[in-house]
C-alpha cells in the first residue's frame, strides 16, 4: 500500500481547527481511553476522541498548540503516544514488533536454560538453582515488563485481563522462589529437584523458576507473533489527506498562479486541466470534461460536465480543461465532510473485547480468591507458614499455563496464513473473532460486487451493419480519445477484431464525442444529441437501444458513417465473475444482505438483479453519510455488522462497521479503515473470509478451554497440596502442544463452496 | 456506576472475608486433612531421593 503523506513536518502544519491523530500505546481497557481523552480535553481549545478499539487518539485544537504539547499530555497520563499517519518511516506498530522482537530473542535462550535446568534432573549440577535464579530474573522482570505494566494500569482499573493473570503467575513464581532459595532451605548447594511418579506434597523448598521464564516466554512468543501477523496497517485519514489535492492553478488577475491549495480563498476561479484533481467544491465557469467522482461518490459512470454543472474537490478530470469557480474550502468541502466522519465513526467505534481477556475478568478474581482460601486453610489447620504460601503460592503459578498465551496467536497466525492463501488478509485477532460473529453483511456495488472499470455490455446494430464494422470504426476513432466509455470501446474492439486502422483529423468535442477519418469514411462517434448535430440520421431501432441502456443504468455511445448511425454500444460495469455463487453462499451463512452504492437506482437494481438480490435489499445513491447511517442502524437493530467496500466514500462505513472488509483494488483510504483486506477479484472471497473466521472462532474458543480446563486438573491439586511436577509439567506441555496442533488444523481449512 | 477503588476495596473485603472464612475451616478440619495427606503441605514423606516436591 502506497500513502503519500503531507511533504510538511507535523510541526510546520497550520494548526487552526486541524485534526492530529495519535497512535496510543499502553491502554489496556475502556477506562484508559476515558482517562487519557479527559486529560487532553482539559487543555483550553482541545476537543479530543480516543478509542481503545483503534488505540487513536484524534486531537482537533485551535489554540496553536503543537502535537508535542498532546504527546507529553498522554504521556504523563501514564500512556504512550507517537503522531500517527505520518506514512514515512517505521510505525510505532513496526516499533513496538522490534521491541517485542528484543525482547523474545533475549528471553528465549534464557528460559531454555532455566526449564532444562528445572526438568533434567542430571543437568542439576551443584549451586545450579542460583544459575537458574541469574537465568530467570531477566526473563520475569524485564522481559515481562509490559505485562507487569498493564497488570498494573488494570489495577487502578479494578479489571483483569490475560496480562493481569500472567503478571500475577510471574510475579507469585518468581516471588516465591527468590523467598525460598534465600530463606527457605531452597538455596543448599546441592539441593536437586527431581521427577516424582508418585503424587508428593508441596515444600517449602519449591522452586517455580521454571514456570516464571517459561510462561513469560511464551506469552511473549505469542504477542510477538500476533504483532507480526498484523498488517501494515495503513492510516485511512492518511490516505483520505493524500486524496486532496495539494497545489492549484488559480487564476488571479487574469493570470495562473500555482499556490498551496490551503491559500485558496472561496470564490475565486481555478484551472484543472485533464489528469489533474480538482481542488476543492467549486461550480464549473468554462470548459466541458468528464470527471471521475468514482472516489468520492462511488458513481461508476465518469460524468460528463461543463458550465454551471458543480464538482467535487478530489475528483479526478479526465478529459477537458475546466475552469471552476469555488464554492467551498478548507473544512466545509465534501472531502473534509467524510474525513470527520470517519474519524467520528474510528473513535465511536464499539470496544470488542478479547475473548481470552473476557475469560480473564472472571477467571483471574476466582484463582486469587482461590488462592487466599487455600493460605487460610492451611494456616488454620497447623501447618507451617512456609508450607501454606507454598500451596498459595502453586495455586497462582498453575492458573498460568503456557497454552493460555499461545490459544489466540497460534491460532490467528495458522488462520492468517490460510487466509493470505485465499486471498484474505487479516489485521488483528480481534477482526477475526468480530467476524465470526457476523449477521448482516452490507455490500458496496461499484469495484466490490462489479469491476468498477467500464466494459461494453451491449452492442446494438443497424441491420445493414455488423458489430464487427462497428467496434472496427469507433474503436479507431476512440482509440484518440481518452474517455473511459471511448476506453471500453478501444479494448472490445482490440479483443476481437485485433489491430484497428489509423485515424486521421481527429477531432474531440469534450462531453459530447469524437469525430475523424477511418478509410476516408468520416466516422463519429458519441451521444445521441452529438451524432444527431453531426447531421447522422438516427434510426428507431437505434433509439430505443439509447432508451434500453439508459433504464439498465449504463451510458450509449453511437457510431454512425456515410449520413448514419450504425451502432449503439451500452457501456457500463459488470458484476464480477462469481459474483451471483458468492452472493447464494452468504445466504447460506444467515447473513442479512444489503446492497449499497451511489449510483442511480436503475444501475443499482439491474445489477442486483443479476446478482440475485431483491431490489427491496437495495440501497441507492448513498452518499457517505448514508452508507454510515445504514451500518449503524443496522448495528441498533442487534446486527453484528461487516461492510464490504472499496472508495473513500465507503471509508466511514467501514470505519463504523463492527467488521470492515476493503478489496485490496480500493483505495488505501478504505484499506486504512478496514479490518480485512480481501486481494481476490473474487467475491466468493467475503463468503470464504467469514467462513474461516467462524473456524477460527472455533478453534481459539477450544484452545481455551484446553488452556483453563489445564487448570481445572491442575489448581485443586495445588490447592491441597499436591503439585506433582511431572504432573505439571506434562500436563502444560502436552495442553502447549494441543493448542498449536488444534490452531495448525486451520491450514487445513477448506470454504465450503455452494454447488453450482 | 461504582468506582473502580471502591470495586476493588469490596473484592478486597471479600478476599478477608473469604482468609478468615478458610482459617476457620482449617481450623476445624485441618487435622482431618493432615491425617488423610499425612503431612499437610511441606511433607518430606513419600518423596524420592529423599527430596522434596516442587516442580
Amino acid at each position: 500500500m502506497t500513502t503519500q503523506a503531507d511533504p510538511r513536518p507535523a510541526q510546520q502544519r497550520p494548526d487552526s481547527g486541524e485534526l492530529l491523530e495519535f497512535a496510543v500505546g499502553g491502554m489496556t481497557c475502556a477506562s484508559c481511553a476515558m482517562r487519557i481523552e479527559r486529560q487532553l480535553n482539559r487543555l483550553d481549545g482541545v476537543t479530543a476522541t480516543v478509542s481503545y478499539a483503534t488505540e487513536r487518539a484524534y486531537v482537533t485544537s485551535s489554540g496553536g498548540r503543537q502535537p508535542t504539547d498532546f504527546i507529553s499530555v498522554i504521556e504523563t497520563a501514564g500512556y504512550t503516544a507517537e503522531l500517527a499517519g505520518g506514512g514515512v518511516g517505521r510505525t510505532p506498530d513496526d516499533q513496538a514488533t522490534r521491541q517485542l522482537g528484543r525482547r523474545l530473542a533475549a528471553c528465549a535462550p534464557l528460559a531454555t536454560g532455566t526449564i532444562v535446568l528445572a526438568m533434567v534432573p542430571a543437568a542439576q549440577f551443584p549451586g545450579w538453582q542460583w544459575v537458574s535464579l541469574l537465568l530467570a530474573a531477566p526473563v520475569a522482570i524485564w522481559g515481562a515488563w509490559p505485562l507487569h505494566a498493564t497488570a498494573w494500569r488494570g489495577l487502578g482499573h479494578a479489571t483483569a485481563t490475560m496480562d493481569t493473570l500472567v503478571s500475577l503467575g510471574v510475579i507469585a513464581s518468581f516471588g516465591w522462589s527468590v523467598y525460598a532459595l534465600l530463606f527457605g532451605g531452597a538455596g543448599a548447594v546441592g539441593m536437586h529437584m527431581p521427577f516424582a511418579l508418585t503424587f508428593g506434597l508441596a515444600s517449602g523448598q519449591s522452586i517455580y523458576l521454571e514456570a516464571a521464564a517459561g510462561v513469560t516466554t511464551a506469552v511473549l512468543a505469542g504477542r510477538y507473533l500476533e504483532a507480526r501477523a498484523k498488517a501494515r496497517s495503513g492510516s485511512a485519514l492518511t490516505a483520505l489527506a493524500a486524496l486532496a489535492a495539494k497545489d492549484v492553478h488559480v487564476l488571479r488577475a487574469g493570470a495562473e498562479q500555482t499556490i498551496a491549495v490551503e491559500a485558496l480563498q472561496a470564490g475565486e476561479e481555478f484551472v484543472v486541466r485533464p489528469g489533474e484533481k480538482v481542488a476543492t467544491d467549486g461550480l464549473i465557469t468554462g470548459g466541458a470534461s468528464a470527471i471521475d467522482a468514482a472516489m468520492v461518490t462511488g458513481e461508476s459512470v465518469p460524468q460528463e460536465v461543463t458550465v454551471g454543472d458543480e464538482v467535487i474537490g478530489g475528483t479526478m478530470n479526465v478529459t477537458g480543461r475546466l475552469v471552476v469557480r469555488a464554492t467551498r474550502v478548507g473544512a466545509d468541502t465534501t472531502l473534509a465532510h467524510i474525513t470527520r466522519l470517519v474519524t467520528e465513526a474510528l473513535a465511536s467505534k464499539a470496544r470488542s473485547q478479547r475473548l481470552a481477556d473476557k475469560v480473564a475478568g472472571v477467571f483471574v478474581p476466582c484463582v486469587i480468591s482461590l488462592a487466599v482460601v487455600t493460605l487460610g486453610f492451611w494456616l488454620g489447620s497447623g501447618v507451617s507458614g512456609a508450607s501454606a504460601w507454598s500451596a498459595s503460592v502453586a495455586v497462582l503459578v498453575v492458573a498460568c499455563p503456557c497454552a493460555l498465551g499461545l490459544a489466540t496467536p497460534t491460532a490467528l497466525m495458522a488462520a492468517l496464513g490460510r487466509g493470505a492463501e485465499l486471498g484474505i488478509l487479516i489485521r488483528s485477532a480481534q477482526s477475526l473473532e468480530t467476524a465470526g460473529r457476523i449477521k448482516a453483511l452490507v455490500l458496496d456495488k461499484t469495484g466490490t460486487l462489479t469491476t468498477g472499470t467500464m466494459t461494453v455490455q451491449r452492442i446494438t446494430t443497424t441491420p445493414d451493419c455488423d458489430e464487427a464494422a462497428a467496434l472496427r470504426y469507433a474503436g479507431a476513432v476512440e482509440a484518440a480519445s481518452e474517455h473511459p466509455a471511448g476506453q471500453a470501446i478501444v479494448i472490445e474492439a482490440t479483443r476481437r477484431c485485433g489491430p484497428l486502422p489509423t485515424v486521421s483529423q481527429f477531432t474531440s468535442v469534450a462531453g459530447s464525442g469524437v469525430r475523424g477519418l477511418v478509410t476516408s469514411d468520416l466516422v463519429i462517434v458519441g451521444n445521441e444529441g452529438f451524432v444527431a448535430e453531426s447531421g447522422l440520421a438516427v434510426p428507431v431501432e437505434l433509439s430505443a437501444a439509447v432508451a434500453q441502456a439508459g433504464a439498465d443504468g449504463w451510458t450509449a455511445v453511437l457510431v454512425g458513417w456515410q449520413g448514419q448511425a450504425r451502432a449503439v454500444f451500452a457501456i457500463g460495469d459488470t458484476p464480477r465473475a462469481g459474483g451471483v455463487a458468492a452472493i447464494a453462499r452468504l445466504r447460506k451463512l444467515g447473513l442479512r444482505l444489503l446492497l449499497l452504492t451511489g449510483d442511480s437506482r436503475q444501475a443499482a437494481v439491474t445489477v442486483a438483479g443479476q446478482l440475485g438480490i431483491p431490489a427491496g435489499d437495495v440501497i441507492d445513491t448513498a452518499q457517505p453519510a448514508t452508507k454510515a447511517r445504514v451500518v449503524r442502524e443496522l448495528q441498533e437493530a442487534g446486527y453484528a455488522v461487516a461492510m464490504v467496500g472499496d472508495g473513500v466514500n465507503d471509508a466511514a462505513a467501514l470505519a463504523a462497521a463492527d467488521l470492515g472488509m476493503a478489496m485490496a483494488s480500493g483505495t488505501d483510504a478504505a484499506i486504512g479503515a478496514s479490518d480485512l483486506t480481501l486481494t481476490s477479484a473474487d467475491p466468493g472471497v467475503i463468503a470464504d473470509a467469514i467462513q474461516l473466521a467462524r473456524a477460527t472462532l472455533a478453534v481459539i474458543r477450544i484452545n481455551l478451554s484446553w488452556a483453563f480446563g489445564y487448570n481445572v486438573i491442575a489448581i485443586p491439586l495445588a490447592a491441597l497440596g499436591y503439585l506433582n511436577p511431572l504432573f505439571a509439567g506434562v500436563a502444560m506441555a502436552a495442553s502447549s502442544l494441543i493448542v498449536v496442533s488444534n490452531s495448525l488444523l486451520l491450514r487445513r481449512f477448506r470454504p465450503r463452496r455452494a454447488r453450482r | 456506576m461504582v468506582s473502580p477503588a471502591a470495586r476493588l476495596l469490596a473484592f478486597v473485603l471479600l478476599l478477608v472475608v473469604m482468609f478468615a472464612g478458610a482459617y476457620a475451616v482449617g481450623v476445624r478440619l485441618g487435622p482431618v486433612a493432615l491425617t488423610h495427606s499425612e503431612q499437610g503441605p511441606g511433607s518430606t514423606m513419600h518423596m524420592p531421593m529423599g527430596g522434596r516436591s516442587g516442580r
